[in-house]
């Protein structure tokens, strides 16, 4: 194996030496430098680098991607509830939705969206926190940021009432107890408060038009939720005048009747899973257009709706159809069902006929105004979340409910807190 | 004898030319080494002059020779695999040579067998009170071994080497004595000479399976040996990340001779055992019967069950084919050993067209690029010097460069066979001869072709050096570079029939992913011998490791046409990258006392630091003692009782996992939107953060009775992890999803480590011994801190694992029927059984099998139907059983069984699908058949609810019963390696001019033998992944549509010149 040769002399105290050397200088490296265990981490950033006022833009628009996904989430369950939407896939706990067992704390879709809204709702929040800061020590380079990040602030909150029966406001590892069922108009009323801010501190008009919108959405759905809570029954009537103000001052802003407040996704710039779930994995199918009754045929409006939601050859890809939040038509609806609910069905009826004429769609003429407007805000409002709380309003019922489901036997009920919150967060009564 | 006289002769001459030697003071020892009973020589036993780094080995006569000899008197040791080792007194005189011989004496257990623990040091066996396994290859000869995990696969108890699906390239993950993190990795740390590798696993990208693992890139043909350590007690030299378990490969370093080549062919068949179950349905209408009459070409009527193969139609016979050259000898001062390999492997997936034909169009349509493939050549080299006597330098690295490829897979929507399965005939068409509801069509899935091309090299550096006689100085320096790139791709408009909707103008996806770990590893050893029969054995050391991976990755989809397929041609591109690097020191020191040859005690402790560490953590200290008492060496009483060798041990030692690089920040991750670039919320960070402790104890013995030709070896292991890192999730109205690292859990587990060996017969024409193991493991979480439980897979309701108080970690939960009812079945939702006449009332019309529910148990009536116990994914027990024949003098026949059993239970998905969805399932026979009953007007009311019954009972699976009827019990005994080999007779071999020749024919996983019903017990939905996490540690035992383990047969051929 081995021979012994002494034919490199004393090379073996050298190498001794050469190893004891080594070992020293790494040892005497590492106690040299400051802390050897010390790593660079040029992934994300750490909590206090977000106290920069140069990452101010950043920060609103991280709010921005958040919020966005986590209403494109949450889209999905709630509209498969409706008659919007029906389920065609593999994945059995749309179909429950698709029953109207919306109730159900443990449905995984359900429970896997509200997550995302959740963190569009913190992110939103933090955003106008370190904003104001920035804006009180004059380090805010443009009001315009902060003024989104209050709109997206008050828009997570729209929709978060829209479509929950109940809600928490945690912060980080802090836990916070759930609103309670009867609190959540709060939450509209908190997301009007926002909006005020945004709009008081917006300086650009499109910016203002989108706020202002959105608040008259806000006010609007405060009010439809007062018919609805405690739900239980179908309100006798349906229709509320609410938000028609903001409507007005919104439509002066827009200029013009195709204005739309989007949400919008793209490449790596975030994804709409309701756009996925329809589009690209093709489990959920989107229902029959209405049909409008006076002119018998499909309404265009609701078409073209649909036709964007489908478009993906210029985009390139099935996960990336915009969220319409609010629009120019909304305002119009807005103004109109507030019209016929003080009385003045005349009035009602032209401002809808304006629309309808913009629209190419034949003038309503009938006394059947109050019909006309749940037609028209399902026509317009097609695939935009608005559905379900039209439905339960005006006793509209899907076919494919079950007649033991939670929308069949509790109008007004909305999509719970679900296990994920419930187990990982200790405050929570559920019988709040 | 004549030879040998030849031979010293020839050395005497090199000797004589070589100038500066002192000739007149050096002789040489010779002789020969047989066994002692019958007489057979033995090649390849190490003789050794103790104190002196001289030695030799014995040629294929058994005899060997050991020149340069200084005079005076010396101990000589002969050692040999499966031998008890001897030690002989001989006097050496200048210039002459003596001759001393040996016979040794079989003996089953191994205890004098030199081992490199977790001290670096070279120890017996016999010395050590914790467990140290070995495999030795050339016992392995052999066997149907292409990778490194097939060779640890079925040899070790307490050593699970768990396949996870049958792909080809597919590597498997390792878990030795369960789970030893609830969050982190649970893989054991591989060194490689003293350097430690990159053992992780390849990108997942098509699907969950098929996944390649690292450790298969080590070259099998240049390892000589395998060491493991299974737990903290003798893990605690290694620190932090230990306590799942260390292997240590040895590779071969040559040996003094003139060069020896050996070369290996290899030709191996593989196939897929019919496992998976046929498609059948049937049509509802004369319309749908008509249409499937088109397509099959014969007469097809309403109601009647019609049988088709789609699955098994896609598999034909795979072949792979291996070349392995290698060359290894040394001369004055130096041995090498080099080796080349080469494999190519076509796997048995093989889409045609005409697995796609019509009765109108016979010759099918023609099928994608998706393909199983393995191509791997691989180099290593390994030279030894020893200039002086006190000095001996190692160079020793390997190369490989892979290729691999395979088919979209698992529980995947676009997997090839998963949609195959998913078959209805009741849906076919023309364009949709395999009958998909959804997704897309079989055909359309084989164009998505995946592709994996990975460099991995490491170079270790060893030197070692004898200060005096008792102080010893190593060093170890080394590197590992791994450099993976991925590649998934769906071509433009893959959407041939017209069916997917993905992605359907192509996309492309590119993943690069390198890694760079360094080792330093320096020690310092200090033996003495006092009080004359005590002896010390002091070792201080230093390590120190980092480790760096950069990744990057590409996503695009939109090509402008057919043919393009670079990334940049597409119309849309997204783009990320990442970089870590972790550092980890660690000192130690160990100091082990005998008390002559049979008493020893161990005591060490090591200091870890790392880069990992919260910031309020500086060091954590892991201790261990072990002591080892071998009283039939003290004393012959026990001999004359019959117990030839007896050796008692107990150890025990800490050793622990640390945190993710940076688990203990708060962080903010840079996401992109719509109105430019912007912060989201990261990691919710934890600076208290530190590493768990894994203590262990174990205590065993070994006991060797006939003379040591039956052995057995048994431990008991206790094991506790405490401050467990657990994710836990806060709460999600915090606004950070991400689940934290926090050292509030515990984890208690225990087993037993069981081995028999028995020599039964060694006679000239026929030699036969036999062995088993079973280990037994037991393992529950006793503590979550207070975190909610943790799901493998999230909210997706079908993966039924739990990381819950009081059960296994990964323990299926979920529902179960209540069983002791007649008619189990509720009609209105309450959960209570309706009365036979109101079901008779109920059925008397055709139902649909969602018009009914079962009724559900809720064993710890807490309002929760999901989470009664339904088994784990680990078994009480599992081992191996075999044997090894040698007759005819020249042929050797061994096979190897392994099994599983205890409390063993897979979910079953794939045949939960396919008896249930109502959408892509009830494609089994008996589904059909109910289903058939229950939605046929001509059925009665009798018929339809007896059929109801047999529904909840077995059939009714899936969302929101998850868990019922899924989780199945998968006891197996799986008849794992066979081979047959003949040894040419030397004189024959020599007219070709060759040393040796043999032939062999060897199979592997021949048959299985369970109850299991689903595709393969082993199966599993993710194979091998790097890194800790729920999914990656707890997402096991779950069969779901992935590729049955195959059937390999291989012939052999390896010659020696």
């Amino acid at each position: 194996m081995k021979n012994r040769k002494k034919l490199y002399g004393n090379s073996g105290a050298l190498s001794s030496l050469l190893v004891v050397g080594i070992a020293a200088l790494f040892a005497l490296g590492s106690m040299g430098c400051e802390d050897p265990l010390d790593v660079e981490n040029p992934n994300d950033l750490l909590e206090q680098d977000l106290q920069n006022p140069t990452a101010a833009a950043a920060i609103a628009s991280g709010a921005l991607r958040t919020t966005s996904v986590g209403v494109g989430y949450c889209l999905a369950p709630l509209i498969t509830a409706t008659d919007e939407v029906t389920w065609i896939g593999s994945r059995d706990a749309w179909r429950e939705l698709d029953f109207g067992n919306v109730a159900f704390a443990g449905n995984e879709f359900t429970d896997n969206a509200m997550k995302f809204l959740h963190e569009g709702r913190w992110t939103s929040d933090n955003a106008v926190t370190i904003l104001s800061g920035f804006k009180e020590k004059g380090e805010l380079e443009d009001d315009n940021i902060l003024a989104r990040a209050h709109l997206l602030a008050g828009l997570t909150r729209v929709y978060i009432a829209d479509w929950f029966d109940d809600w928490t406001f945690s912060d980080k590892t802090e836990p916070a107890p759930n609103l309670g069922k009867a609190n959540m108009r709060q939450v509209y009323e908190d997301a009007i408060a926002h909006l005020t801010a945004a709009f008081n501190t917006a300086t650009d008009d499109g910016l203002k038009a989108d706020i202002i919108s959105l608040r008259a959405r806000a006010k609007h759905a405060m009010a439809i939720w007062d018919l609805l809570n405690p739900a239980g029954s179908t309100p006798a009537n349906g229709f509320v005048d609410a938000g028609a103000d903001d409507a007005q001052q919104a439509l002066a802003l827009m200029g013009s009747n195709d204005y739309r407040f989007q949400l919008t996704f793209g490449s790596g710039q975030g994804d709409n899973d309701f756009s996925w779930q329809v589009n690209g994995r093709r489990e959920l199918t989107i229902g029959a257009i209405p049909v409008d009754p006076i002119s018998g045929s499909e309404d265009p409006r609701a078409a073209a709706a649909v036709a964007e939601f489908k478009d993906s050859g210029s985009r390139g890809s099935t996960d990336w159809a915009p969220i319409t939040v609010t629009s120019a038509a909304e305002m119009h609806l807005i103004i109109a069902e507030s019209l016929y609910a003080q009385g003045d069905t005349d009035a009602a009826r032209n401002h809808l006929n304006v629309m309808r004429t913009a629209a190419g769609l034949p003038e309503i003429t009938t006394e059947d105004v109050g019909d006309m407007i749940v037609y028209e805000r399902h026509a317009n409002l097609f695939i935009q979340g608005r559905r379900l709380n039209d439905m339960y309003r005006f006793g509209i019922q899907d076919p494919m409910w079950q007649t033991t489901s939670d929308a069949y036997t509790q109008p007004g009920v909305l999509l719970p807190i679900t296990d994920a919150e419930l187990q990982s967060n200790p405050l929570i009564d559920p019988n709040r | 004898m004549l030879r040998s006289i030849r031979i010293l002769l020839s050395y005497g001459a090199l000797v004589l030319i070589l100038p500066g030697l002192a000739l007149a003071q050096k002789g040489t020892i010779a002789g020969k080494v047989i066994d002692e009973i019958s007489g057979e020589a033995l090649p390849g036993a190490s003789v050794l002059v103790q104190g002196l780094d001289l030695g030799s080995a014995t040629n294929a006569d058994g005899e060997y020779t050991i020149p340069n000899v200084p005079a005076g008197e010396h101990t000589v040791v002969a050692r040999f695999i499966g031998y008890k080792t001897k030690s002989q007194k001989v006097s050496v005189s200048g210039g002459a040579i003596v001759e001393l011989n040996f016979q040794l004496g079989e003996t089953v257990l191994q205890l004098d067998e030199i081992v490199v623990t977790g001290a670096g040091v070279a120890s017996a066996k016999r010395k050590l009170g914790n467990t140290v396994s070995t495999i030795n290859t050339d016992k392995l000869a052999d066997a149907p071994i292409t990778t490194v995990s097939e060779m640890l696969s079925a040899r070790e108890p307490g050593v699970n080497i768990l396949p996870s699906g049958g792909l080809t390239g597919e590597g498997a993950r390792i878990r030795i004595r369960g789970s030893a993190s609830l969050s982190q990795t649970n893989e054991p740390v591989v060194y490689v000479d003293g350097v430690r590798v990159n053992a992780g696993a390849g990108f997942s990208i098509a699907g969950g399976g098929g996944v390649a693992s690292r450790l298969d890139d080590i070259n099998p043909a240049s390892i000589e040996r395998i060491e493991i350590l299974k737990g903290a007690a003798a893990a605690t030299l290694y620190g932090t990340q230990a306590s799942n378990g260390i292997i240590q490969i040895f590779t071969k370093k040559g040996q003094f001779s003139k060069p020896r080549f050996t070369l290996e062919i290899e030709q191996n068949m593989i196939s897929y055992p019919s496992r998976i179950k046929p498609n059948v349905g049937f049509a509802r209408s004369q319309e749908q019967a008509d249409r499937m009459s088109s397509v099959f070409g014969f007469t097809v009527r309403p109601w009647e069950l019609v049988t088709r193969d789609f699955a098994n139609s896609l598999f034909s016979t795979g072949l792979g084919q291996t070349y392995s050259l290698s060359v290894s000898g040394g001369g004055t001062g130096v041995t090498y050993f080099v080796s080349g390999r080469f494999n190519l492997t076509d796997g048995p997936f093989n889409p045609e067209p005409a697995d796609f034909a019509t009765a109108s169009n016979p010759a099918g349509l023609p099928v994608g690029g998706a393909n199983d493939l393995n191509r791997r050549g691989q180099f290593s080299a390994n030279v030894n010097v020893t200039p002086t006597d006190k000095l001996n330098f190692r160079i020793s690295t390997g190369y490989t460069n892979t290729r691999q490829e395979t088919p979209d897979n698992n529980n995947n929507i676009y997997g090839v066979l998963s949609l195959a399965q998913f078959g209805k005939p009741e849906w076919v068409s023309e364009n949709n001869p395999m009958g998909q509801v959804a997704f897309a069509t079989v055909r359309e899935t084989t164009y998505q072709e995946n592709s994996e091309d990975t460099e991995h090299i490491y170079v270790s550096l060893a030197s070692n050096y004898k200060l005096t006689k008792e102080l010893t100085l190593d060093a170890t320096a080394g590197l590992d570079y791994t450099r993976q790139r991925a590649v998934s791709y769906r071509p433009f408009r893959w959407n041939v029939d017209g069916k997917t909707g993905a992605q359907t103008e192509g996309s492309i996806n590119i993943l690069n992913f390198d890694q760079k770990e360094w080792t330093l590893d320096v020690k310092a050893n200090w033996n003495k011998q006092f009080m004359k029969d005590f002896n010390s054995s002091f070792v201080a050391g230093f390590q120190g490791f980092i480790t760096q991976t950069n990744s990057s990755a590409g996503f695009g989809q939109v090509f402008p046409g057919p043919g393009i397929e670079t990334l940049s041609g597409t119309d849309n591109q997204t783009a990320t990258s990442g970089f870590l690097e972790i550092i980890n020191a660690g000192w130690f020191f160990q100091e082990q006392v005998g008390f002559k040859d049979y008493l020893y005690l161990t005591a060490g402790i090591r200091y870890d630091a790392n880069s990992a560490f919260g910031s309020r953590f500086t060091t954590q200290a892991y201790p261990k003692v072990s002591i080892s008492f071998i009283p039939t060496a003290m004393s012959s009483r026990l001999n004359d009782m019959g117990i030839s060798t007896l050796r008692l041990r107990a150890a025990v030692g800490a050793s622990g996992q640390q945190p993710g690089a940076f688990d203990a920040l708060t962080t903010f991750v840079p996401e992109s939107s719509p109105a430019g670039p912007g912060l989201t919320p990261g990691n919710l960070g934890n600076p208290d953060l530190k590493p768990e402790v894994s203590t262990e104890y174990e205590v065993g013995f070994e006991a060797g009775i006939l003379n040591d030709k039956l052995g057995f070896e048994f431990t008991y292991w206790d094991r506790t992890v405490s401050d467990a890192l657990v994710l836990r999730q806060f709460p999600i109205s915090g606004g950070f999803l991400r689940q934290q690292l926090d050292n509030i859990g515990e984890l208690v587990a225990n087993g037993m480590d069981i081995s028999v060996r028995f020599a039964a017969m060694k006679k000239e024409n026929l030699s036969v011994d036999v062995f088993a193991t079973a280990a037994y493991l037991q393992e529950k979480i006793t503590d979550l801190g207070g975190a909610p439980p943790l799901k493998a897979g999230g909210s997706y309701p079908r993966y039924r694992n739990w990381v819950a108080e009081g059960y296994a970690p990964g323990a299926h939960l979920g529902a179960k029927l209540d069983r002791s009812l007649e008619y189990p079945i509720d009609l209105n939702g309450d959960n209570v059984p309706e009365s036979r006449e109101e079901l008779l009332a109920f059925f008397s019309d055709p139902r649909s099998t969602t018009s009914f529910r079962p009724v559900l148990l809720d064993e710890d009536g807490d309002g929760d139907f999901l989470d009664n116990y339904l088994g784990k994914p680990t078994p009480d027990w599992s081992g191996n059983f075999g044997l090894n024949v040698g007759f005819l003098k020249r042929f050797r026949l061994a096979a190897v069984f392994e099994y599983k059993a205890g409390d063993f239970y897979v979910n079953n998905l794939t045949d939960a699908f396919r008896k249930s969805h109502g959408l892509i399932g009830r494609n089994t026979p008996d589904a059909a058949a109910r289903e058939l009953v229950l939605l046929n007007p001509e059925s009665s009311a009798e018929d339809r609810l007896n059929a109801a019954n047999e529904w909840v009972r077995e059939y009714l699976a899936l969302s929101p019963y998850s868990g019922l009827n899924t989780i199945e019990k998968a006891d197996f005994v799986r008849w794992r390696e066979l081979s047959i080999a003949y040894d040419v007779p030397r004189n024959l071999a020599a007219r070709f001019g060759l040393r040796n020749a043999t032939l062999s024919f060897a199979g592997r996983n021949i048959a299985l033998f369970t109850s299991y019903s689903g595709t393969d017990p082993e199966n599993n939905a993710i194979s091998r992944r790097s890194g800790g996490g729920t999914n990656n540690n707890f997402l096991t035992g779950v069969d779901a549509f992935g590729f049955p383990i195959p059937r390999q047969f291989v012939f052999s051929l390896k010659v020696g010149f």
